[in-house]
């Protein structure tokens, strides 16, 4: 079973890759669905792929933007580079992109999830249009997905972590008349996440009369999925590939969440159940250090329901750790050489979170710059010396614990 | 020869239809069975009587269905489907392959996420004659109306009034915002009329929005009525030779008063008022193409890298004015009086030549250098050799 990681810029697919994903999802500068992503560029999309290559991950382009016409015919040129740079797959959700470029495309195509594919007789229609593996809607239980995989003999991905959207994929377009912004063409403004009032319009009768116990509501936005705990369950119904969502997110939840469903996975692969299950709480405290909305299983098992609606303001979303930084190797034999994203103190807890086993956490007694002079509070984007006597790889992602 | 699809909140306002026929003008009631459509006009069990009114049938199944829902619906269609030339207007993929595929019966096909040309035409050479009307998103421009109706042999059909749809949950969203003894406890109520309601945001620039609930999910409507019925004359020059006319949200009273008035924009080609009825204008006369939202952030790295600069890695520290750290991904080594160009992430450009202090540190896949500091270079600037090509 596969493990695919967001991969919003290259920080991030870096994370992605060295904490254990199989594939990654990542985007050029059009045509996909986060124009507020960094994204990459040709040439850092060219570097990307030859990263993942070299460590036997699999990347994917995403170009799954609902296009108008004039987008489809400047396609053609990427998607010739996109050949060219050995890209792993395309994920698209345009019927019109995928039969304008059936005729040169060498690429396997994979479905988006925004085309909405929620049942076998729809992945019959996309199979004869040349698709080779579904991105199901996130309405699909874990069962049907299995029902659509056998009846359709294709591959299924089946998001397993992260945001959701409260609209089925592709059919809300809030953003465009709200805000200028074309949901389905990287500009969604997230107005699910809202707070709305709400007023009656039906009072020809006491009869009709809808009666709100709240007036003011975030009735639009959804709790965050997490199953990992299910992951037996992906296993036991042949999902092909499971999928992270969050290419707008941080590195930190990259590398987080690649850890945990990493470890998750080749337990439950390796048919290590009960060990599985031992872990699993350490596995969730993994999923817990970030911020995130409450974690439900939405549609996995059964039809959504009203439990699953998050309805609190997002700024009341925090983790138990503060991402601070990265390290950078050793430097003079005796320090950690740490690259800053956020502020931190002498004092605190940090810890860094290891490519795979047990974390290492440590209080920090002295801050220093490469003169070896002292610093007491290091700015973001710059990069400071910590005295440490764990042998820390390179690259590894370093949080301040909150309370520490 | 023009057609009106049309909407009404009831299938007991069709048998009033008969007064309305004139000549060029095929109105075409819409049934919409609420277990299976997003915002249904009537029951399944209404299906017999509609079929006795004379004229085209169309059923209307435009939910998106899961796998368990869509044996549930195919079931049905394969029941009904055998009535003679019955039409079903459908939204789901999966659902169009079943009729086309295990049923003689025709379709017609909501496309309203297919936004080009592309896209209209495959379906319709996927369906061939059994796919006999296709109906467009409403954000269509005039310039693109014409694109699909050049290129696809198929009764076309545009958004002639009605409300806006902009948002399709599957999740039924209002009801546990209600008092159990209420409406939310009762699915049955629920179903039977659906939940109407105005919804407002403090945070951002719009001003309401209709929100209705039915058995399949929310639907969240503009808060206006879009009207291009000023329009019809000009689309019908364009190809468009169908047009929705949706009244479900009209109470029964007010419907053929308004009906009739609508009516008239297709009969006389005059200006009519629908004063009663706020409503917005539409998108014909724009192209929304332009408007996609754009965050340039990385559009300028990418111009630096199509020049032929030679993208060396980033600057991860700029200390004190005492020295940088350049974080290197080139495979050969940087060296004292390389000049490199600074692309800072305000786009500004710094070029100069190194000092390379030491190399801090090696892997595989990248180096570490100190150099002396640079005057204006920024934190996570860019690093490139020029292009001398």
């Amino acid at each position: 079973m596969e493990l695919l990681i967001p991969a919003g810029n290259m920080n991030k697919l870096k994370s992605a890759v060295q904490y254990g994903a199989n594939a990654v999802y990542l985007s050029g500068q059009n045509f996909g669905l986060r124009e507020a992503s960094d994204n990459f560029s040709l040439e850092q999309l060219r570097e990307a792929v030859e990263y993942c290559h070299a460590h036997q991950v699999k990347s994917y382009i995403t170009l799954n933007g609902f296009l108008h016409d004039e987008d489809i015919l400047h396609v053609k040129d990427y998607v010739n580079f996109l050949n060219q740079i050995k890209a792993d797959a395309l994920i698209i959700s345009d019927l019109g992109l995928i039969s304008f470029i059936s005729e040169f495309n060498l690429i396997p195509i994979h479905l988006s999830t925004q085309a909405s594919c929620l049942n076998s007789s729809a992945g019959q229609f996309w199979k004869k249009h040349g698709v080779k593996r579904l991105i199901l809607g996130r309405e699909t239980s874990l069962a049907e997905a299995s029902e659509i995989k056998r009846d359709t003999g294709l591959e299924v991905e089946l998001f397993i972590h992260g945001s959701m959207c409260m609209s089925y994929s592709g059919n809300c377009t809030i953003s465009n008349f709200t805000q200028g912004r074309d949901s389905n063409r990287g500009g969604c403004a997230q107005s699910c996440r809202f707070e709305y009032s709400f007023k009656e319009v039906n009072e020809k009768n006491n009869e009709d009369k809808f009666s709100l116990e709240k007036s003011k509501s975030y009735f639009m936005s959804s709790k965050d999925l997490n199953g990992i705990d299910l992951i037996p369950e992906y296993y036991n119904y042949k999902i092909d590939s499971v999928k992270v969502e969050g290419r707008m997110k941080s590195e930190f939840y990259a590398g987080l969440t690649a850890k945990a469903y990493r470890e998750a996975i080749d337990l439950v692969g390796a048919g290590k159940t009960m060990e599985f299950n031992q872990r699993l709480p350490i596995l969730n405290n993994y999923l817990n250090k970030y911020s995130h909305r409450s974690y439900t299983h939405a549609s996995l098992l059964e039809k959504a329901q009203v439990d699953s609606i998050y309805d609190e303001r997002e700024s009341e979303v925090e983790g138990q750790h503060n991402y601070v930084g990265k390290s950078l190797g050793l430097y003079k034999d005796n320090y950690l050489m740490m690259s800053v994203k956020k502020k931190f103190t002498i004092g605190c807890l940090l810890e860094f979170h290891l490519f795979s086993g047990e974390n290492v956490t440590t209080k920090v007694g002295e801050i220093l710059d490469l003169d070896l002079e002292r610093i007491e509070k290091p700015k973001p984007s710059s990069v400071v010396l910590i005295p440490l006597n764990d042998k820390i790889p390179n690259d590894v992602l370093i949080s301040l614990v909150h309370g520490g | 020869m023009y057609r009106i699809s049309l909407y009404l909140s009831s299938i007991d306002l069709i048998k009033d239809l008969a007064s309305f026929e004139a000549a060029g003008i095929e109105i075409v009631p819409i049934l919409s069975p609420r277990e299976y459509s997003r915002q249904g006009n009537s029951s399944i069990k209404d299906v017999g009587q509609y079929l006795n009114f004379k004229g085209k049938k169309v059923i209307e199944l435009d939910g998106l269905y899961t796998e368990d829902e869509l044996h549930e619906i195919c079931h049905w269609v394969k029941m009904v489907s055998h009535q003679d030339r019955i039409h079903f207007r459908v939204k789901d993929l999966g659902l169009l392959y079943f009729i086309l595929k295990e049923t003689n019966a025709y379709a017609e096909f909501l496309g309203e996420t297919y936004n080009n040309s592309f896209a209209i035409s495959t379906i319709a050479k996927f369906g061939e004659r059994r796919i006999t009307l296709i109906g467009l998103s409403n954000e269509y421009s005039y310039e693109m109306i014409e694109k699909v109706t050049s290129r696809v042999d198929k009764d076309i059909e545009y958004m002639g009034f009605g409300p806006n749809l902009i948002f399709y949950s599957p999740r039924k969203l209002l009801s546990p915002l209600g008092k159990v003894d209420n409406f939310s406890d009762d699915s049955t109520k629920t179903i039977d009329k659906g939940i109407n309601l105005m919804g407002k945001s403090e945070e951002s620039p719009h001003k309401g929005f209709m929100l209705h609930e039915g058995s399949l999910g929310t639907l969240m409507y503009h808060p206006k009525y879009l009207n291009n019925l000023n329009e019809i004359f000009q689309l019908i020059k364009f190809g468009i030779h169908s047009f929705k006319v949706d009244l479900r949200m009209i109470r029964a009273i007010d419907t053929l008063p308004l009906l009739e008035n609508i009516l008239k924009f297709f009969k006389k080609n005059q200006n009519e008022t629908l004063e009663n009825y706020p409503h917005f204008n539409g998108y014909l006369r724009k192209n929304k193409s332009n408007k996609i939202f754009h965050k340039l952030k990385n559009r300028v790295f990418e111009d630096f890298d199509l020049a032929g600069n030679k993208f060396i890695g980033k600057c991860i520290d700029v200390h004190n004015q005492k020295y940088i750290l350049i974080e290197s991904f080139n495979k050969d080594p940087i060296c004292s009086l390389d000049i490199a160009q600074f692309l800072n992430p305000n786009g500004k450009v710094i070029k100069a030549s190194l000092e390379v202090q030491e190399c801090i540190h090696q892997s595989f896949d990248k180096d570490i250098y100190r150099i002396r500091f640079i005057k204006g270079v920024t934190p996570m600037s860019r690093v490139y050799f020029e292009n001398l090509g």
